[in-house]
């Protein structure tokens, strides 16, 4: 499929990362209003919640608009936003920037934004096919650690 | 029965003879995995929801399982020797019993925990128990969260602790 013909139906994977390593290649995802069935936690949620919980968040995408096939997947693809340890340096900063992408995502299913560009990691739950694509092994997909800079 | 008494007989039947066993039993550790059974399955679920990998009430990954036996048990042959003797069968599908034989799927689940660094929460320190599950069992990349912890434990069980 093209990336132009991936614009009409859903999300897009946009290119492989050029530095990407091969112990953690990435892939650039392009999200827009349609592409997210569900956002957990909701709009409403605070900040001092978001960061009690670690600043993990869920954002569940239908499969047939999420841009890496998943065939074990009834329904939803959960991208998921891994929490930070509290314990972690600048765990501040790192929330903060959770916090951004949360926010940004809620303002993409509002359609108060066109769009959204962030990284995925490659695994866990991703193998590559024969082609060299990937695939999900089941619904799961994970936000890569510099998701701010596709 | 209330989630309640299922939890208890859980803890019972399940949870202390089986930790008992491999000789890991504490009453902070007893309190710990009934904690992270309730929250990863409220006792109601083998297949994880959504057609994820995890498997049974402690909804332990076959690759976590597999990593136990690699990378830990099979350097301690009294205590694998022990956790192997809870199998239905020593020709049993291990991964399978993870999902079908609790006492077994108990245990790797008090070794996974053996495996952390850091000691355990005193026994009734709930949030610290919240903490300790989601830092060493559900880890970053999981969904629980703390809050989630807390609220399962204290809905079943309740602030008078088992």
């Amino acid at each position: 499929m093209s990336v132009h013909a991936a614009v009409v139906i859903g999300a897009v994977l946009v290119a492989l990362a050029s530095h990407a390593t091969p112990s953690e290649p990435e892939l650039v995802l392009s999200l827009t209003p349609g592409d997210i069935a569900r956002i957990r936690p909701g709009n409403e949620t605070p900040f001092e919640s978001f960061d009690r919980d670690w600043g993990q968040f869920e954002v569940l995408v239908p499969k047939d608009r999420f841009p890496i096939p998943a065939p074990n997947c009834r329904r939803n693809v959960i991208l998921r936003m891994p929490a930070v340890d509290p314990d972690a340096s600048d765990r501040e900063h790192r929330i903060e920037q959770r916090w951004q992408m949360f926010r940004s995502l809620h303002e993409l299913t509002r359609n108060h934004i066109d769009g959204v560009q962030t990284r995925l990691a490659r695994g866990p739950y991703m193998e590559i096919d024969d082609d060299g694509k990937p695939v999900l092994e089941y619904c799961n997909a994970y936000f890569a650690k510099d998701f701010l800079d596709p | 029965m209330s989630t309640r008494l299922v939890a208890v007989h859980f803890l019972q039947t399940i949870i202390k003879p089986s930790v008992a066993h491999i000789g890991l039993w504490t009453p902070a550790a007893s309190e710990l995995l009934l904690g992270t059974a309730l929250v990863e399955s409220r006792l109601l679920h083998r297949r994880q929801l959504g057609g994820g990998p995890a498997r049974g009430y402690f909804q332990m990954e076959p690759a976590t399982h597999d990593d136990i036996w690699r990378n830990f048990l099979r350097y301690r042959s009294q205590l694998a020797g022990a956790v192997a003797s809870l199998l239905s069968s020593s020709a049993a599908d291990r991964h399978n019993e993870l999902e079908t034989n609790d006492r077994y799927a108990c245990a790797l689940a008090r070794v996974h925990y053996a495996r952390a660094p850091a000691p355990l929460p005193r026994a009734g320190d709930v949030a610290g128990m919240a903490r300790y599950w989601k830092r060493h069992y559900n880890t970053l990349l999981g969904a629980g969260t703390e809050s989630k912890y807390v609220q399962t434990w204290n809905s079943v069980i309740g602030a008078g602790g088992v």
